[in-house]
């Protein structure tokens, strides 16, 4: 089991309460491709925050390789999310002051990589989303697809056993979703690493292992396929 | 202000798990240089100046500068130094706060925050 989250609540805001989570649990074993799937408000961003160690929860536990992640400094968080944790968000996020290349070795240089050897890490990364000739293009040079084929190698760089995209085709057109979504599942197959694909693209999530619907903070569905 | 127009990467630094530490001294780094620059370009600019206004002579009346009939110009190295050590102190007091703010940024938000 890659995760194992236990009785996991989140709760938000002083005065009126929101429950975000409410009492989830969830086993994720390594090498899943999976989706969670809900209305706006669920609670399906919140759970993908907690996996990301990007946040912290009220009560419950999360563990990640059998460590429990809700109980580290702030430095375990960010070596932890440095080593095991890739992320695809619905904006690139890639830093616009560098090219392809820099943006990819940028996980590996936090991590204290050399550079010569991040740069050499960061070349076949991108040769594996198809973007070896766009190098030294910047942000601004690439198309939507491009740059978030950009951000796939970058979460890939460092082999984290997760990999989580919070709506990762949600800011393209259908055509480039499918290529990006194509991509996602290849490098799923060939490098067993365990993708969790927050969506609200019914069809995408359709086409995972595995979908968990989450309404008003909690489970309702938990289907394998 | 810096900081604020680039909220989005620094959330994106800290999920690829820079420490909040890097990404303080990422800010104070860089008004460091930015200060170290303008602490250059201001000497040199103030020295020419300063050369500039001792060619000419200026007259004063001396009956009020103890009998000086023309405004004296010395340029004195010291002074260059105690000003550029004055801007950086300066410069590091008011890059410190946006760069701590930056460093408590919570990654969540900043990563939302973008458009």
């Amino acid at each position: 089991m890659i995760i194992q989250i236990r009785d996991l609540t989140k709760i938000y805001g002083d005065g009126v309460e929101i429950r975000a989570l409410d009492g989830v649990d969830l086993n994720i074993e390594p090498g899943e491709f999976l989706a969670i799937v809900g209305p706006s408000g669920s609670g399906k961003s919140t759970l993908l925050h907690q996996i990301g160690i990007l946040d912290t929860p009220t009560s419950g536990t999360i563990l990640l390789n059998g460590v429990d992640i809700t109980k580290m400094s702030d430095r375990e968080r960010s070596k932890t999310r440095n080593r095991e944790l890739g992320f695809i968000f619905q904006y690139h996020h890639l830093l616009p002051d560098f090219n392809a290349l820099e943006n990819v070795m940028m996980p590996l240089l936090i991590r204290g990589v050399k550079p010569s050897r991040a740069r050499k890490i960061a070349r076949e990364m991108l040769e594996e989303v198809g973007l070896a000739d766009r190098e030294d293009h910047r942000p601004n040079q690439l198309s939507g697809g491009q740059n978030q084929r950009v951000t796939i190698a970058r979460a890939l760089a460092n082999s984290p056993g997760i990999v989580i995209g919070d709506e990762p085709t949600g800011n393209l057109d259908s055509k480039s979703s499918d290529n990006i979504y194509e991509l996602l599942r290849r490098l799923n197959q060939e490098h067993d690493q365990t993708f969790i694909l927050v969506t609200h693209d019914e069809s995408m999530a359709a086409k995972t292992d595995r979908i968990i619907r989450i309404v008003d903070g909690r489970i309702v569905e938990d289907s394998r396929r | 202000m810096i900081v604020m127009e680039k909220v989005g990467e620094i959330g994106m630094l800290m999920a690829m798990g820079a420490p909040r530490r890097s990404i303080m001294l990422i800010f104070l780094l860089e008004s460091g240089i930015f200060g170290l620059a303008g602490v250059i370009i201001g000497s040199v600019l103030g020295y020419i100046a300063s050369l500039m206004i001792a060619s000419y002579t200026i007259p004063v009346p001396p009956e009020m500068y103890f009998g000086m009939d023309h405004l004296p110009i010395v340029i004195v190295p010291e002074n260059f130094v105690t000003a550029g050590v004055f801007a950086m102190v300066i410069n590091l007091i008011a890059g410190a706060y946006p760069a701590r703010r930056a460093s408590r940024m919570n990654p969540v938000e900043a990563i939302h925050s973008v458009r």
